[in-house]
């Protein structure tokens, strides 16, 4: 037994492979591993390195080839046409053609996902196909957020001479990937990882750097990192912000601080008051939770500094959009949080406390309830935290409406007009998850987005934007706490991950 | 059967919350949602969708997992081997290792051994299962580097064959200790328990003035009797132990049935967590049932054949 270990001792963790394999970790399995059917990140995280979209995305988020070599922008931006890759081909053989592009948007992305099918479905009014290699959108209106939705996250291309066979939904492929990304699949073991394997005619000359694209499933964050550290792993795909310090002073792991993701990005924690309830719909009571609550406090404590405070509703990383100081007026104040709860009538009764308010959230946001509970018991208010699950969160949130306060960490994505408006506009009020928490109703708010989604124009759509903010900051239908960051870790002989995006290996070396 | 797979159906569609949120991502709209719900017939009356479960479950058909779009049988099948290669060896070690350490507490006169065993047990006792796993990890890859943190293969080496397996007993190693400390505890204080109540029986007395050893009187008249209700608690645990592996499973990213069982409540995978219901209180039933053989054996006072 003790030779056998000794022999194991020497033969494993001493190999040299002839191969380059990386070994990414992820929290959660994926299911399936068709992107085109869901906006949710387990998927994609896996999925998007088989599959390619038209466009990349840089980390600026602006757009560059990737399917499509070229396009042309027409018509006053109500037409795009995109001249596809010749040497473009599926993992079986088969050219990409502008059939497929017409196939995936038409069949699959406008049914089944989510953040597309809202966002373009309406817009588009045909998709032609002049010839194999040229596609052409035609719009209904000059619609500028266009070439960002259009990435392997968004938009991912699928074969029709798979798809085609049935639904989309329930395809035997979703398990069995035929894609004409960087990799191509090679085995899922549900609950262990999924291999990818280097795609040798892929379109861009010289990628991927690496054979094999291990991305194993690792449930437990401290397991995660421990193994990173060994070098058992090689890439960690979100590192929790209480391991900054430990991970900076390890010379073998170098960081990557992100605002987007496959996903979504750019997203701020928030604080949702239910309009439909007599205490919250108080405005008064809104601003004084604005000035109660320490945000800075939370940066520090909750957030170890991975991220800022919010000043704006619009996220500082649309840069074009944010309107920066809009929430400037609601300083950190317990005092002036204390007058206008006076004023508004709600008085302390012999214990000294106000009233008391729930607050519904995640399990793991549990700090930012504690923080905030401390901040508001300062002010007289009782705020009592209810953690709950994912499904029974987004039940008793967006159905039952059972809640005084809830805390979502809502992504604002690459445009506003994806991920900013289905917070505010009335039609977006019902039992939809993830949508318009506080039930706020505001006809101006309505138009302006409309009016801000139909242009192109990024300077129109910029004041459109900074209209809504200052709307927004007065009416306080939300509290925005802070934008976070997320965290990427990778060991330091390694470089070129993307870890903005959803295609992340495709130049790692 | 039938009737822990209705209470557990009616459980889990009162259970807040439904698959779309977990199956969609976020940015979900009303219509996309309303396909979903009918797509898995959601939308119909709790009676129907329980009369159209049971109908297939009758034909042995458990569904589609939502999740895993794959058949329940299927991705229970692939997970269930994975826990039993920890569960059942975990059982046998730290039954055999639990009785000897009880039994050496038990009839020793050194001091040491005699409240030394039954004090460091009482210690493992009280020390947390992810604690444990978390502590033979930094002993034994971190500090010592000789065995691997995580997983059940490393993924990088695409071993195959006699290598795959090797691989896979170098990745058994940590959580299978993990697994066989968090039980040993219980096993040894009990026998030691049960052997200090024989001892003082008048059988016993009589054993050791008809001449015999006391080592000899413990190990051939007083473990036969001790042994019984340590045999009956090895047995209870036992489905216990195939979801309680949940946090070994977790902290080693361990593919098993306990992670997979935690995963379907999170996302409401409706038909897979009644799958699993339904494999576990049938290895429960059947393990039940081996333990009562095992009594048959081991207590000539119990015979299934008698008639009286």
């Amino acid at each position: 037994m003790l030779r056998l270990l000794v022999l194991l001792f020497f033969i494993f963790p001493f190999s040299s492979f002839a191969q380059k394999n990386v070994v990414v970790a992820t929290s959660a399995d994926p299911g399936h591993l068709n992107p085109g059917i869901t906006t949710g990140y387990n998927v994609h995280v896996f999925a998007d390195s088989i599959y390619s979209g038209l466009v990349m995305l840089d980390q600026s988020l602006q757009p560059s080839p990737d399917l499509a070599e070229s396009w042309k922008i027409e018509d006053d931006s109500k037409t795009y046409r995109f001249f596809l890759r010749k040497n473009a081909q599926w993992h079986d053989g088969r050219p990409v053609t502008s059939k497929d592009v017409k196939f995936t948007f038409e069949n699959v992305l406008f049914k089944y996902h989510s953040r597309t099918k809202a966002g373009l479905s309406k817009i588009v009014t045909e998709i032609q196909t002049p010839s194999d290699h040229e596609v052409v959108f035609k719009l209904s209106n000059s619609y500028g957020p266009m070439l960002s939705r259009l990435d392997v996250t968004e938009a991912p291309i699928l074969p029709e001479h798979i798809f085609s066979t049935a639904d989309a939904n329930d395809h035997p492929a979703n398990l069995n990937p035929v894609g004409s990304g960087p990799f191509k699949f090679l085995e899922y073991r549900k609950g262990e990882y999924v291999k990818l394997q280097k795609n040798e005619n892929y379109y861009l000359n010289g990628l991927p750097k690496i054979d094999n694209l291990i991305i194993q499933i690792i449930p437990d964050g401290v397991t995660q990192l421990l193994a990173l550290e060994r070098g058992e792993v090689d890439y960690i795909d979100r590192v929790p912000g209480k391991e900054l310090s430990r991970m900076e002073a390890n010379k073998n792991i170098s960081l990557q601080k992100n605002t987007a993701g496959p996903g979504g990005g750019n997203c701020i924690m928030t604080v949702s008051f239910n309009l439909d309830r007599e205490k919250t719909v108080n405005p008064l009571l809104r601003q004084a939770f604005a000035h109660a609550v320490n945000r800075d406090r939370i940066l520090e404590q909750v957030l170890f500094g991975l991220g800022r405070v919010a000043a704006a509703p619009i996220n500082k990383g649309i840069e074009w959009a944010h309107q920066g100081g809009t929430l400037a007026n609601y300083e950190y104040s317990a005092q002036k949080a204390n007058a206008l709860l006076d004023e508004a009538g709600f008085l302390r009764g012999t214990d000294g406390s106000r009233m008391s308010l729930d607050i519904v959230h995640f399990p793991r946001f549990n700090k930012y309830a504690e923080v905030m509970k401390q901040d508001l018991a300062q002010v007289g208010i009782n705020l009592v935290s209810r953690p709950l699950d994912r499904s029974a969160a987004v039940d008793t949130i967006f159905n039952q409406r059972d809640f005084d306060l809830n805390l979502i960490s809502y992504c604002n994505g690459a445009d506003p007009d994806i991920g900013v408006k289905r917070m505010y506009v009335s039609s977006n009020i019902g039992n939809i998850p993830f949508s318009n928490a506080s039930a706020y109703r505001n006809q101006e708010i309505d138009q302006l987005f409309k009016e801000a989604g139909q242009t192109s124009e990024i300077e129109t759509r910029s004041v459109k934007y900074a209209q809504i903010q200052t709307i927004l900051a007065k009416d306080l239908p939300y509290w925005w706490l802070v934008e976070t960051q997320s965290l990427t870790a990778h060991r330091s002989d390694m470089s070129g991950f993307r870890s903005w995006s959803g295609n992340f290996a495709v130049m790692a070396q | 059967m039938g009737i822990i797979l209705f209470i557990s159906f009616l459980l889990i569609q009162a259970a807040p919350g439904d698959p779309v949120a977990a199956l969609a991502g976020e940015y979900v709209t009303q219509e996309y949602r309303e396909r979903i719900i009918r797509h898995y017939g959601l939308d119909q009356s709790i009676w129907n969708q329980g009369l159209r479960y049971f109908q297939n479950v009758i034909q042995g058909d458990f569904g589609d997992s939502y999740y895993f779009k794959d058949s329940v049988s299927q991705v229970i099948i692939e997970r269930l081997p994975q826990t039993l290669l920890l569960v059942i060896p975990s059982v046998f070690f730290s039954s055999f290792l639990g009785i000897f350490l009880g039994l050496h507490a038990a009839k020793s006169n050194n001091t040491i051994i005699h409240s030394g065993i039954p004090l460091s047990a009482t210690l493992l006792n009280s020390i947390p299962t992810f604690w444990l796993a978390y502590l033979l990890i930094l002993i034994f890859s971190v500090k010592l580097n000789w065995l691997p943190i995580k997983g059940m293969v490393n993924p990088r080496l695409f071993s195959t064959g006699i290598d795959y397996y090797l691989d896979v007993a170098y990745h058994t190693i940590l959580p299978l200790c993990t697994m066989i400390f968090s039980q040993l505890a219980q096993i040894i204080l009990l026998t030691r328990v049960r052997l200090e109540e024989e001892i003082k029986k008048p059988y016993f007395r009589t054993a050791i003035s008809k001449g015999l050893s006391k080592n000899r009187a413990v190990t051939h008249h007083a473990l036969p009797n001790a042994v019984l209700p340590v045999i009956t608690v090895i047995g209870s645990r036992f489905g216990f132990l195939i979801t309680g592996a949940i946090l070994t499973e977790t902290v080693f990213a361990w593919p098993g049935l306990g992670r997979l069982m935690v995963l379907a409540i999170e996302v409401r995978d409706y038909p897979l967590v009644l799958g699993i219901i339904f494999i576990l209180s049938a290895i429960v039933m059947i393990l039940n049932l081996c333990t009562d053989i095992c009594y048959s054996v081991l207590d000539p006072r119990i015979d299934f054949n008698r008639n009286e």
